[in-house]
């Protein structure tokens, strides 16, 4: 037997328990599992997975039973019009299994839209078809000749498409330098040294040593249940900031501070959260805290997600952060962050302030509870009915498929969700039949599919085909803004654009990345509601430069050229497009 | 309940003082505990009118299981008295307080099945949630029962009906504290803020030494008030300083106010508890893999301890002991735990095991002197008195303070200032044996 320690030896009836109901420490119940009764709503996605022909496209991610939790992250998709003929294709992410050879190992798909919601597969003659162990998909003209370019995150080295433009790509990962070897998750371009071109960050998740994890097939309990191990007991990567230097990317992470910390890290996303012109890149982390890359005016970052409130939870815990979205959702101009997160915790919202300072205010928007049944990935704002307001979409699916043959949870298979947000508070609404599906989905990305001027949505599912949600809801009139910026930044990342519709202003920032693994398409889309024209366009480029547009009309894509004021813009209408 | 005295403190190294004693803020009981005394008697008074039961023909009645069952969760005997009651309520379905009381003692369970993990046995709930309500329907007016059905219908992720519950139990009793405070949390999830604020006012007023509530004031404040939640903060600290959360919320909201230095100290102070909180898990965890190792068991159970989580370090303190039953210290532990929830025949039957298995100890000894005083118990206080005086010459002027003041709390004057002198002679400037000697003579 021991000794007895000292700091027992004394200590009486040491009196500090407080209540066992404390928030310190205080297990919960798991959430309900039973779906809630939802009202009824206008909102109305219908699935059009099989007419679209992308139900021929099937992800995999190893094994079924998820032995290893490289299987279980994946299936980022991306839409975006590859061709410019003025559709948007998909761009699928595929996964792989343990033991895939170059033969038998799954393709990522490169499917383009025939204008009418009808997808083909043209992989093969377009020169893609990654064979890697693909997690995520970013779209960027990372050489601004004005053809989106595509960057796969991998387990294994990344991979740089550039776009032709001749309906072909061509492998410039070696040339470029961007083939980061670690377990890549999430990317996005910017350019935070304000040279006039895109720079990248790329988010690695863990150390995956597959012939250590095959031999020793390390598992855990999980409420009582042996499941797979991580991330927690695994090793955590370092991030990577790739540095543009003429076309060909340096690794400069140590040097600017990037490799200050290991995280867990999944999606990252770029913008200026602290408004002092230079673009930060926020890292959702899983199981630990989150990081807000500090922008140093461009020589160097440091973390400041604490002192910014997006490190935690309000309750100062860290949470299992995946997915993110940057949206201003209650019309003040400010950016607010929402991150998705593990089953049996809520999914944060963390809403800007003028001080700079993120507040986690998900109880007090009344988005806490209901995400609770849920493991959250991919997630976004968006005015799907065009009434001005924005609704959050969030996709879902768990990680454990064991969590079926017990009650105590939600299951593998999950319910994606729709929130409308009326002012004061978020609500669920009823998506319609496309919001019933149950699947394990990762990814999401929101696009014109259709070409009929409102938003519909694409969410890469694990082990299985995406699904394709055509949106049928009656809304209001619409607009949408393309920003071309000048320069090697074409993508305008860091750019602003506030768009007046009467009393109401609307915070519109592009980005290229976007919920978790996943890039939508590039443009801005604002819904009018009643009115027939936005009263002011007012964009504010990436170098601060401003320029204005009045009366635009609804019911156009105005595309916008930086530094060409009116006369290099442009407005096609929808039905023309 | 007995709180660490000012010398007390002095006395226990830092780390203690750092991460058990939460003081004030730590020592309200507001629930009952399934190893306390019984909870319908917690708040208000005993279970008196009950339903009677058909009589059995079973050599022990209902009644008699029932009382048995109380005796043994008094002794944190959980297991065992949760199959009392549900003996006893075979022999009689309609036993108003066994159901309350098996129902109490059920909740805390659910989580004890699994220890360090965050969520709940939702079986192990609902089967106490159904003792509850039949309690409930014999006894409409209980506001305790109220409370507890609430607390469980929270936990079980029912907020509607816990709200409902709540606010019945405050309609019922405006004073109890716990009950404000559980509805202010449900409040919370609903996101009805201003009423929780309310409810968390209150709770603050009724239970000033809770740091939970003052840290969810603060929460709440965080946005509208980042002065206000400071202050919220600043008092949930000041009540438990092991409060990790309580400086996160700190460090955020000095962050906003512009005190950046402010704001780093304080996150500062959160690693450092929040470290505790890292290295539990770990050695929880531990404990789960190493099933039947008494050490991984003691480990996290001593770590519990030292963080306050009572009812975890109990239970793992009893996991120590199912294996390793001759473990004294694992006794004095569980000893020092009752001793902190007043159950003091609990904590005396501990110690005093302790002191069998290793009479070499002086702790067990020096509380036992305690609760024999607590208990009336003056045949034993004069035992331990002449035992302690005898054993504590040799011993290190810290061990003899500590037993001097125990001696002065049990009115056993002359012999603590002979302790004292001895600790003087040895060390003439000792402040703390010069304290209790002023103490002792004022």
């Amino acid at each position: 037997m021991r000794p007895w320690p000292a700091v027992l030896l004394l200590a009486g009836a040491c009196s500090g328990e407080g209540d066992a109901d404390d928030v310190r420490a205080e297990p919960v119940a798991p959430a309900e599992r039973r779906t809630p009764e939802l009202a009824p709503s206008h909102y109305r996605f219908v699935d059009v997975t099989r007419e679209s022909g992308l139900s021929a496209f099937h992800q995999v991610c190893g094994d079924a039973e998820k032995p290893f939790i490289l299987e279980t992250v994946g299936a980022g998709v991306a839409l975006v019009d590859v061709d410019r003929d003025g559709d948007l294709d998909a761009y699928l992410s595929n996964g792989s299994f343990l033991g895939a050879t170059a033969e038998t190992a799954p393709r990522d798909a490169l499917w383009l839209n025939d204008g009418s919601g009808r997808f083909h597969d043209v992989t093969e003659a377009a020169g893609l078809g990654d064979r890697n162990w693909t997690c995520g998909v970013r779209v960027a003209d990372f050489d601004a000749d004005g053809w989106p370019d595509l960057y796969l995150t991998n387990w294994g080295p990344n991979v740089l498409y550039r776009n032709r433009g001749d309906g072909t790509f061509e492998d410039v990962t070696r040339r470029t330098g961007t083939g980061d070897p670690g377990w890549s998750t999430g990317a996005c371009f910017l350019d935070f040294d304000q040279d006039g071109d895109l720079d990248l960050y790329v988010s690695n998740y863990l150390e995956f040593d597959a012939e250590t994890m095959q031999r020793e097939r390390p598992m855990v309990s999980y409420k009582g249940v042996e499941v797979m191990k991580g991330p927690i007991g695994l090793t955590e990567s370092l991030d990577t900031l790739y540095v543009n230097e003429g076309g060909v990317f340096r690794d400069a992470s140590a040097e600017l501070g990037i490799h200050a910390a290991r995280h867990f890290s999944f999606q990252c996303v770029a913008f200026d959260a602290d408004r002092d012109g230079w673009v930060d890149v926020y890292v959702a982390n899983d199981s630990v805290e989150n990081v807000l890359w500090h922008n140093l005016e461009g020589k160097g970052f440091e973390d400041r997600a604490f002192l910014g409130g997006l490190a935690f939870s309000v309750s100062g815990k860290p949470q299992a952060g995946m997915g993110v979205a940057l949206a201003d959702f209650d019309g003040d101009l400010l950016v607010d962050v929402y991150v998705t997160n593990f089953a049996d915790d809520y999914f944060t919202l963390y809403r800007g302030t003028e001080r700079n300072f993120y507040v986690d205010a998900t109880h007090r928007l009344r988005l806490a509870e209901a995400t609770k049944p849920f493991l959250g990935w991919g997630c976004g704002f968006d005015d799907f009915d065009a009434d001005g307001d924005l609704e959050l979409h969030v996709a879902n699916g768990h990680v454990y498929p064991q969590v079926d043959r017990f009650e105590f949870t939600s299951g593998y298979r999950q319910e994606n969700l729709l929130f409308e947000f009326d002012g004061v508070a978020f609500r669920r609404v009823d998506g319609g039949p496309g919001f019933a599906l149950l699947q394990s989905s990762r990814g999401s990305a929101v696009g014109d599919i259709d070409g009929d001027g409102d938003l519909d949505l694409l969410f890469g599912n694990l082990d299985d085909a995406p699904t394709l949600l055509r949106n049928d809801t009656p809304g209001g009139n619409r607009l949408e803004i393309l920003l071309v910026g000048a320069g090697g930044n074409r993508d305008a990342v860091g750019a602003r654009v506030v768009v007046t519709v009467g009393e109401r202003k609307h915070l519109r920032l592009p980005s290229t990345a976007s919920g978790f693994l996943s890039s939508s398409a590039p443009e801005l889309f604002v819904g009018l509601g009643d009115a027939t024209k936005a009263d002011l366009v007012e964009v504010r480029w990436p170098g601060g430069a401003r320029e204005t547009f009045a009366d635009v009309p609804a019911g156009v894509s105005m595309r916008i050229e930086e530094g060409r004021g009116p006369q290099g813009s442009s407005l096609v209408e929808f039905r023309r497009r | 309940m007995k709180k660490l005295s000012s010398l007390s403190l002095l006395l226990v190294p830092a780390l203690l003082c750092a991460t058990s004693c939460g003081g004030e803020a730590g020592s309200a009981e507001v629930t009952p505990k399934a190893t306390s005394a019984p909870s319908p008697s917690s708040k208000k008074e005993a279970p008196g009118a009950r339903g009677k039961g058909p009589s059995v023909a079973a050599e022990k009645s209902a009644e008699d299981l029932y009382r048995e069952a109380r005796e043994a969760l008094s002794q944190g005997k959980v297991e065992a008295g949760i199959a009392l009651l549900r003996r006893a309520l075979e022999l009689d379905p309609n036993h108003v307080d066994a159901h309350f009381q098996l129902g109490t003692a059920l909740v805390p369970m659910s989580s004890a099945a699994e220890l360090g993990s965050s969520t709940r046995d939702l079986a192990v709930l609902d089967e106490a949630l159904g003792h509850l309500e039949q309690a409930l329907a014999a006894r409409p007016e209980d506001a305790e029962l109220f409370y507890w059905t609430g607390r469980t219908l929270d936990l079980r992720g029912r907020d509607a009906q816990a709200r409902a519950m709540l606010e019945k139990c405050v309609a019922l009793d405006p004073e109890h504290g716990p009950a404000h405070k559980r509805l202010g949390l449900v409040l919370v999830e609903g996101g009805e803020m201003e009423l929780a604020r309310a409810a968390f006012r209150r709770a603050s007023e009724l239970e000033p030494g809770d740091a939970g509530i003052r840290f969810q004031l603060g929460n709440l404040l965080m946005e509208e008030d980042p002065a206000a939640a400071r202050t919220e903060y600043e008092a949930a600290v000041e009540i438990d300083p092991t409060f990790p959360w309580a400086y996160h919320g700190l460090s955020q909201v000095l962050a906003q106010l512009g005190d950046p230095q402010g704001a780093e100290a304080a996150r500062a102070k959160l690693e450092i508890y929040q470290g505790h909180e890292k290295r539990l898990r770990a050695l929880v965890q531990r404990a789960g893999e190493k099933s039947d190792d008494p050490e991984a068991q003691f480990d996290a159970a001593e770590l519990y301890f030292a963080l306050g989580r009572e009812e975890e370090a109990l239970t793992m303190f009893r996991r120590t002991l199912d294996l390793q039953p001759d473990n004294a210290l694992a006794h004095y532990c569980c000893g020092l735990i009752a001793q902190g929830r007043g159950q003091s025949e609990m904590a005396m039957n501990h110690f005093e095991e302790s002191i069998y298995l290793d009479p070499t100890q002086f702790g067990p000894k020096i509380e036992l002197l305690r609760v024999s005083a607590e208990l009336g118990n003056a045949s034993r206080i004069d035992d331990l008195t002449l035992d302690l005086v005898q054993v504590v010459a040799d011993a290190e002027p810290d061990v003899r303070n500590a037993c001097a003041e125990a001696l002065l709390e049990v009115g056993k004057k002359d012999e603590a200032l002979l302790v004292l002198r001895g600790v003087l002679e040895a060390e003439p400037e000792n402040e703390v044996a010069r304290i209790l000697l002023e103490r002792a003579n004022p």
